[in-house]
């Protein structure tokens, strides 16, 4: 009876250690998810019972495909993904290849990276309105400094989206730059002590031994990145909530404003949807890919 | 000789480059707190008041005449108590994955990350609805027990990583003595993770002192929150830019000092958390 008893124990014991946190993310997030979905099947303004809604099978979604301006928010997201996720990996691999070299004030240079990444977003985003105003902003008075006349960074319709971006690059260009050193750091040396025997240059080294070392690292930085980026709502709710006309406004926004500005609950759940999918789907696709290079 | 004229010619170029970068890293922030010094006139003025008399009116009027410190303890209370809340559920499933070998370990874990992948706004709609019938709108304890789950699966990871990292010979010496397993674990593994440890809360912390979608649409002006508070400040008549860089600094204070003090630790476990 007793060794039964301790051999249950060793047995169920993992799955009990286990268990609190399993239970607690199934009721706080995927009951919710799961209502959620259930909600993308009917109508039901906000503010109104929650007995009013109605069964409208699957209107919500054919009234999205059919609003160009959700399109339009799915291709501000996708964009903003893109352009951002590039410059901040090519900025951050190269500020820490030059970081992984014997540098006086490395430390130092770590401790001011990291301070804009701990920031809270929103005060990113009137931090950077200041410099980006367009009659006082110190953006357009260092312009002027070159005769540059004053530019509305956050009120024209093209630039607004790259200013957002330079915002967003500003804060997340250090997470690559940590990430990307230690994996720089965390390479072997014999295959460099070999390239240097054989003389290569130091262009072939990076080409051919540091980037493809350094690829499930990048896959991975990446991945973190676009699943926080894909989600992205703080930051331009502040900035230029949308703004101007829709030129930012990226899916989290356009499913605000149809849900909590708009009231249509049913549609704004069925858009919440569609995002989850396209980040279901995109990190897929990443951890597929960075499986393979791993097993390369 | 033409070599060494070289590599000083590269190091030159390197730190250019790089007090370029820190300059553009720093500027922004430096700019608002100078600027919650300021008169408005002096924000202003072109060209900018790079010398000025201080003046603390900006603080006065954002701290004591607009809640700011109902706020502030909301806030801290929010912050802490999820905080808190993650460490105590998370450090057993850690231990769990990354010391026992059991059916579905992998899928466990790997489900328990995933979590961490779908967007707020998915949940906010449901939870909106949830929290009004369970009178948890506008509460603390609402926004608590969000920032505990959204934290729980990052927390878990990053501590299983540096669970792994001990080796689990230093548990079963103990057990020998008569300790059970998990006694072990407190009485040793728990002190040599500590720098990780420290690294999972501050992270945890951080994360739930900035959040602002879910405090924005669950919160009212009881439970608010300061990343919310902050928005207050811009409004159609226009932004009270002092007031708000005012309230900027202080919400951006103590995670500057976080950020100092615990820098290693921040950086080993935002990178390990993405390596392992």
């Amino acid at each position: 009876m007793g060794k039964t008893l301790k051999k249950l124990k060793g047995e169920y014991f993992p799955y009990l250690l286990v268990l609190p946190e399993v239970i607690y993310l199934l009721l706080i997030i995927i009951y919710p998810l799961i209502f959620s979905l259930n909600l993308t099947f009917y109508k039901w303004t906000f503010g109104l019972p929650f007995d009013t809604k109605k069964f409208v099978w699957i209107q919500n979604y054919l009234e999205l495909f059919s609003d160009s301006l959700f399109w339009t928010s799915v291709a501000v997201l996708l964009k903003y993904a893109v352009v951002s996720i590039t410059l901040e990996l090519s900025i951050g691999f190269g500020v820490a290849l030059l970081l992984n070299r014997e540098l006086r004030g490395a430390g130092v240079m770590k401790v001011l990276m990291i301070v804009p990444l701990t920031i809270t977003p929103t005060v990113v985003g009137l931090a950077w309105r200041l410099l980006y105003n367009a009659q006082y902003g110190m953006i357009n008075y260092f312009l002027s400094l070159f005769d540059i006349g004053a530019v509305d960074w956050l009120g024209s319709y093209t630039l607004a989206f790259f200013s957002v971006i330079i915002a967003d690059v500003w804060q997340w260009t250090p997470f690559m730059i940590l990430i990307l050193l230690s994996g720089l750091q965390a390479l072997p040396e014999e295959p460099y002590d070999a390239a240097i025997v054989d003389g290569a240059s130091s262009w072939q080294v990076l080409k051919y031994l540091t980037i493809p070392m350094l690829v499930p690292v990048i896959l991975i930085a990446v991945l973190i990145r676009i699943m926080d980026i894909l989600r992205l709502f703080d930051k331009i709710f502040v900035l230029t909530f949308g703004g101007p006309g829709t030129a930012t406004e990226v899916l989290s926004l356009y499913t605000y404003r149809i849900g909590f500005v708009q009231s249509h609950m049913g549609k704004a759940a069925a858009a919440s949807y569609i995002l989850l999918f396209i980040i279901v789907g995109i990190s897929f696709i990443f951890v597929k890919l960075s499986y393979k290079q791993i097993e390369m | 000789m033409r070599h060494e004229n070289k590599k000083l010619f590269v190091a030159f170029y390197v730190y250019l480059l790089m007090l370029i970068w820190i300059l553009f890293s720093v500027f922004p922030l430096f700019w608002m707190v100078t600027n919650s010094f300021k008169l408005p006139v002096q924000s202003f003025a072109i060209p900018p008041a790079w010398i000025f008399k201080p003046i603390l009116t900006n603080y006065r009027e954002a701290l004591f005449e607009r809640h700011f410190f109902l706020f502030a303890q909301n806030s801290l209370i929010v912050a802490s108590f999820s905080t808190l809340l993650v460490i105590v559920i998370s450090l057993f499933p850690a231990y769990s994955l990354a010391r026992f070998k059991f059916f579905g370990k992998k899928a466990i874990a790997f489900w328990i990350l995933c979590t961490c992948m779908f967007p707020l706004i998915a949940i906010v709609i449901p939870i909106y609805i949830l929290w009004n019938k369970f009178g948890l709108l506008d509460t603390r304890i609402g926004l608590i027990i969000l920032y505990t789950a959204l934290n729980l699966p990052f927390a878990t990871w990053l501590l299983r990583g540096f669970i792994m990292g001990v080796p689990p010979e230093i548990e079963e010496s103990t057990m020998v003595d008569g300790c059970s397993r998990i006694g072990g674990f407190f009485r040793t593994t728990v002190f040599l993770i500590a720098p990780g440890l420290t690294a999972t809360i501050v992270l945890c912390f951080i994360f739930s002192w900035n959040e602002f979608m879910l405090a924005l649409l669950l919160t009212g002006v009881r439970s608010r929150t300061l990343p919310v508070a902050v928005t207050a400040f811009m409004s159609n008549r226009g932004i009270m830019w002092g007031q708000m860089c005012a309230a900027g600094t202080v919400i951006a204070a103590p995670l500057l000092v976080l950020a100092t003090i615990f820098q290693r630790y921040l950086v080993r476990g935002l990178t390990l958390g993405a390596i392992k």
